[in-house]
Order: structure tokens, then C-alpha cells, then sequence
């Protein structure tokens, strides 16, 4: 039975203030078990390890999701009005929005990213994503499905909320606006997570004028559909499906502008700083090996079992049973649902622990635990940009460790980081399909058309030299002590 | 050596094609599809407003030209690129391999552009576990305005992803 809420309910918060919720489905969603799990999931994983505020949560940075979400509604709506357009967000719309924000990153793993590439690494192609993972959250949790199904009901027609959130998270939702709002590459998401990440981390260069973005905000068709669509009712669901979110031009772009270059630099100088990206291959090193090590116990159980043969202590560095999660990816199968939800960073840091105190009984797992937990991370090489010099450089490396006595399987990390300023979506488009891309789209409120930011190149510097602000790296992360070694024989 | 691996592997993928993949977007569709057959690359696709789409392998095509797995060949029209090529040397063509996977590729990759469009948002709704009507009211959503390529785009779906 559900417990009645009260609403209603206002959270205090860092980076938007007050944040108040008045659906009582979103209060039920918040308390359910899932989303409290999201307080021990870090949002930036190990970046703390190089900025020390950089401790916040993804729950925290659900709420900032739902908040934008809410605000953004609610001021587009009200553009909409001042400008004698009818339509924008219905309330079941609202509804929707509000839910799926908040359950947005519901699935994430401890160490997010991190840990879909350790369910990858076992699994390959049938591993789940977090986005599978929320996905079988709203289905399959039995009190989080509850509150879908009695919200579908009560707040949205009788139709499947939880049909829809599934939608939006796969990207196939129409209209596309409501996709647009949280995936795309101007969304609330994002917003969110440049001015929390900012904040926490105190390196600045991600905060933006997100108010003033949602002051220029209209619903337009897109290029080459004609001018911004009235519709006879507001609020109603026949809104046009090709409606797409557009950003005033003239009051609007040089914010668009200013977020452009904010995130670039974000991840230049936080999300790929080469300490944080070494420290997460680490512990990605570390999983990789717990796994092996408990299918290694798998082997030798199994054995005892049809020989009934007394199993050697020694072969059971890790028990199965004790990491219900990692055994079943050694067993090659994605966990079930209530045992996925058992881990989170504070779970995983645990194991780390106790791990490091292993020894001989495994020397590797050992060390890279005690590595990491002493912050002795590992120092970054940078790979050649020419194939055989890198393939070379690789295998010199590869030597070099195995001679000091390291398994380069767990030692040697390759790394490649890759990201663009602006995706410039122009690029994909041919035939003058207004269907084929998907950018961020500026308005030009006097001839009532609206262009893809690609095509304002010539308007904007910033914009023209945008997609060429890349940042590549390929680089390899082994032992300082490799690396000193290295710098020492090349001198 | 996962990184270059993955870029030779690519470059392979544009062999099977015959060498040469005319738009970015039909190397999206094939390789979501090569994927799908089996030929795993590791990509996570999501859907845009054009269909499937992986920013990883946008990047991997970037990287792959960089260390010189293929090359990228642009023709511009009005001031924007209309055309991209992906031209792979022949020494990473998997010509006369038996992986089914491979054998698609070579057979898809003749393929206009849209046909793909559509049959990679087949896959995707079936991966989503749609069926009967509503596999079909979300693939009209979707791909609605390319109604007239569903009939060959179906007949490939069953060729190749029907269970």
C-alpha cells in the first residue's frame, strides 16, 4: 500500500535554491528504494581524488534534473503565450517530463560508466547499459512500477507512463521536443550536471546562463517546415510530432555560445583530467580481476562437486557467493534486477578494502587495490598519433612491465578520449531532409524561420570554429614507477 | 590493443562494403546492423531523429582516418558537405569471409541509404521487444515519411533478423 505524501515538498540545494515538488508521484518516486540508492552513487565517480568537493550524488543531480525540467516547462510555456503562439508542454506532458527526469539516471552503476565497461568486458553485446537498467526498473520494481501505474491513471489518462518514459530514454518519443528537453545536445541534463559539477568541483567553466536560455526558448517546426505552428487548443496532445526546441537567435546565441565552450572545457580540464580517467581504469583493472579470480572459485567448486574431492583453500582467493553481482558476470548472465541494486560505490570501495589487505593470496588484485586507496595512481603516457609507432610504443611497454614483474593484462591501460564541441549535425544532412539531424536550433524571431547551429556559421565565430575544438588523446596509464623507468631510459 | 584493433576491425567492416561507404550515415546504419548480425564492435547506439546513431563511432571514424585505417573523402555542395566517403585499402577487406555478419554488410552496403534507415529502426523496436501492432504504429512514428522503402526494408528485416 502506498503511504500518502504530503506535498508540497521543498528540497534546499546548492546550485537552484529551492527546489519544490508538487506531484506526489515524484515525492513516492524519491523515496522509493532505487532513487535512494543514487545517494551512494557518486556523480562524477572518482573525481574526487583530484578535486576534493567533487563528492556529490546522482540523487542530487536527479532533483537538479526534474527542477530544470520543471522550469524550462513552465517559461517555454509562457514564451509561447507572450509571442501569441498557442500550444507547449500539456499537462500530461508535464506530467511525463517530471517523472522521467527524476528517473533519468535511475540505472547507473557504482562508478557509472565505469562499471558498463567491466558488464561489457564479460558480456559483450548482451550486457546492460544503466539505460537498460532503468528500463527494467520502472518495469520490474515492484514499488517503483506501483507508482507508474497508479500515476498512469490518475494523472495521465489511463495511458502507460511507464510505456512512455521507456520512449524517451530509447529516444523514440514524439513530439521530439520532449526528447529534445532531456537528450539531446542542449537538454536539462546537461545543464544540470556543468553547473553541479562546477560548483562541487570548483572548476567553473561549466556554469551558463541557463534562465536566459529558457527566456529564449520557443516549440518550432524545424528548418524547412515553415514557421513556428499555432494550434487550436492549448495544452492538448495534437501538438505537431516534428516540433523541436529552438533558442531565440538574437537574444539567445551567445549564451548557446558561452555553453558550448563552458562544456568543451569541462571536459578538457574535469571530465578526461588524465588523473581521474587513470584512477576509473584502475578500478575497472581491479573488477576485472576480482572477476577472473571468482571464476577461477567457480572452476574449483565445480570440480569439488563432481569429484567430491576436498577444494584447496587456496584456489578460493574470492568466494562467488559474497559478490552475488561479479558472479554473475563471470557466469556470463547480467544479474538480476534486486541484486544489481544491492551495489553501489560505497559496496564497491569496500571490496576495494579488504582487497588490499589480500597479499600473496592475490598480489595483483592486492596492489592495485592498495594503489588506489593510497591515491597512488597511475601515471599517463601519451600514445603516438601514427599507427606503428603506437603499436610499437605499446609493445616496448608491454616488455618493460613484464620485465619488472607485471602482468600487463591489468597493468598496461590503454585509454582514448574523445570529444567535439558542438556536434555539427549539418554534416549529415543531405537531400534537405529536415528529419535527418538533430542539433541545437536557433530561431530568428523576425523572419519566424528556425536554423540548425551548424548552419549559422557564418554569423558566429564561435560557432565556425567549433567543430573543429576537438580534444583526442590516446594515451596509455601504467605504474609511476614504469613510467619514471621509461623517462629515465629515454634520457 | 583493444583501440586499434577495433579501428582495423572498422576499416574491415568498410572493406566488406567493397571498399568504399558513401555517408556517414549509411556507415552508422551498417555498422548498428554488422553489430546486431554479431559483429561486435562495442558501439552504443541511440536513437536520433534520423535513427540509429553511436558518438563513439562518430569519434572512431575520426580516430580511424588520424592513425590511417581509411580515409574520408568530402565532396562540398552550397557551402556544406553533401557527400562523405569512407575509402579503406584492400588489405583490410574480409572479402571472402564466411562470417554472416560480413556477408550482410557486402549485401546491405549497395543499399540506398533510407532502406537502411528504416531497417536499423526495425532492429531497434524488435530489440525493444515490440511486435505485431506495436512494432508497426512505432515504426510509422518513426519512419513514417519513408513509407515507400518499408517493403524492401521488411523483406531484408526477414532475411536477416526475423527469429
Amino acid at each position: 500500500m502506498a503511504r500518502r505524501v504530503k506535498i508540497p515538498v521543498v528540497i534546499r540545494d546548492p546550485i537552484h535554491d529551492l527546489i519544490r515538488i508538487e506531484c506526489p508521484f515524484a515525492v513516492e518516486v524519491i523515496n522509493s528504494q532505487p532513487m535512494q540508492r543514487l545517494r551512494r552513487v557518486k556523480h562524477l565517480g572518482l573525481a574526487h581524488l583530484v578535486y576534493p568537493g567533487a563528492e556529490h550524488s546522482r540523487f542530487s543531480h536527479s532533483l537538479g534534473v526534474f527542477h530544470l525540467a520543471q522550469l524550462a516547462m513552465e517559461t517555454m510555456n509562457q514564451n509561447m503565450r507572450a509571442l501569441g503562439k498557442e500550444g507547449g508542454f500539456s499537462e500530461t506532458q508535464k506530467t511525463l517530463v517530471r517523472l522521467t527526469a527524476l528517473l533519468h539516471d535511475v540505472g547507473h552503476g557504482p562508478f557509472s560508466h565505469m562499471f558498463e565497461r567491466v558488464a561489457k568486458d564479460c558480456l559483450g553485446k548482451t550486457a546492460f547499459n544503466h539505460e537498460r537498467w532503468t528500463e527494467k526498473i520502472i518495469l520490474e520494481h515492484p514499488v517503483v512500477s506501483d507508482i507508474l501505474n497508479r500515476a498512469s491513471d490518475e494523472l495521465y489518462e489511463g495511458k502507460s507512463i511507464t510505456e512512455d518514459i521507456r520512449k524517451i530514454l530509447n529516444g523514440i518519443y514524439k513530439p521530439d521536443y520532449v526528447v529534445d528537453l532531456l537528450s539531446s545536445q542542449m537538454d536539462v541534463d546537461r545543464f544540470d550536471y556543468l553547473l553541479r559539477d562546477s560548483f562541487f568541483a570548483g572548476c567553473h567553466y561549466g556554469e551558463l546562463d541557463y534562465q536566459w536560455i529558457f527566456r529564449c526558448m520557443v516549440l518550432a517546426s524545424p528548418p524547412g517546415r515553415g514557421q513556428i505552428q499555432s494550434q487550436n487548443t492549448e495544452n492538448t496532445e495534437a501538438t505537431p510530432a516534428n516540433r523541436i526546441l529552438a533558442v531565440d537567435n538574437l537574444k539567445g546565441r551567445n549564451c548557446i555560445e558561452e555553453y558550448i565552450l563552458g562544456r568543451h572545457f569541462m571536459y578538457i580540464h574535469l571530465y578526461y583530467h588524465k588523473t581521474i580517467v587513470a584512477a576509473e581504469r584502475m578500478l575497472h583493472s581491479i573488477l576485472k580481476r576480482a572477476v577472473y579470480l571468482i571464476k577461477q572459485s567457480q572452476k574449483a567448486l565445480m570440480e569439488m562437486e563432481t569429484t567430491g574431492k576436498a577444494v584447496d583453500e587456496n584456489s578460493i582467493v574470492l568466494h562467488p557467493d559474497d559478490y552475488p553481482v561479479l558472479k554473475s558476470f563471470a557466469k556470463g548472465e547480467n544479474p538480476p534486477l534486486e541484486e544489481y541494486l544491492s551495489v553501489d560505490d560505497l559496496v564497491v570501495m569496500s571490496w576495494v578494502n579488504a582487497w588490499s589487505r589480500l597479499g600473496e593470496r592475490d598480489h595483483i588484485l592486492s596492489d592495485l587495490s592498495r594503489r588506489l586507496l593510497d591515491r597512488n595512481i597511475f601515471a599517463k603516457i601519451e600514445g603516438p598519433q601514427e599507427r606503428k609507432a603506437y603499436r610499437e610504443g605499446y609493445e616496448s611497454l608491454k616488455k618493460t612491465l613484464v620485465s619488472k614483474g607485471f602482468d600487463p593484462e591489468y597493468y598496461l591501460l590503454e585509454v582514448e578520449l574523445s570529444d567535439i564541441a558542438h556536434k555539427d549535425y549539418m554534416f549529415y544532412f543531405s537531400r534537405g531532409n529536415a528529419e535527418n539531424y538533430r542539433d541545437i536550433h536557433l530561431w530568428d524571431s523576425r523572419s519566424d524561420k528556425v536554423l540548425p547551429l551548424g548552419g549559422m556559421k557564418d554569423q558566429s565565430v564561435v560557432i565556425r570554429g567549433s567543430a573543429a575544438l576537438k580534444y583526442d588523446l590516446e594515451a596509455w596509464c601504467v605504474p609511476k614507477e614504469i613510467q619514471s623507468l621509461r623517462g629515465a631510459e629515454q634520457e | 590493443m583493444r583501440f586499434l584493433d577495433r579501428l582495423e576491425k572498422l576499416a574491415g567492416i568498410i572493406g566488406a562494403a567493397g571498399g568504399e561507404i558513401v555517408g556517414k550515415t549509411k556507415i552508422q546504419k551498417l555498422i548498428f546492423l554488422a553489430q546486431e548480425k554479431g559483429f561486435y564492435l562495442g558501439y552504443d547506439y541511440a536513437y536520433h531523429h534520423y535513427g540509429v546513431f553511436s558518438p563513439d563511432l562518430e569519434s572512431d571514424l575520426r580516430l580511424g582516418e588520424a592513425f590511417d585505417f581509411f580515409t574520408i573523402e568530402e565532396t562540398l555542395g552550397q557551402g556544406n558537405p553533401t557527400k562523405t566517403s569512407l575509402v579503406a585499402p584492400e588489405e583490410y577487406a574480409y572479402s571472402d569471409s564466411d562470417d554472416p555478419a560480413l556477408k550482410m554488410v557486402r549485401e546491405l552496403a549497395s543499399k540506398r541509404s533510407r532502406v537502411l534507415e528504416v531497417l536499423s529502426t526495425m532492429v531497434y523496436l524488435k530489440n525493444m521487444r515490440y511486435e505485431g501492432e506495436e512494432f508497426e504504429n512505432n515504426l510509422v512514428a518513426l519512419k513514417g515519411h519513408l513509407r515507400e522503402f518499408f517493403d524492401e526494408a521488411r523483406e531484408l528485416f526477414r532475411l536477416h533478423f526475423a527469429d
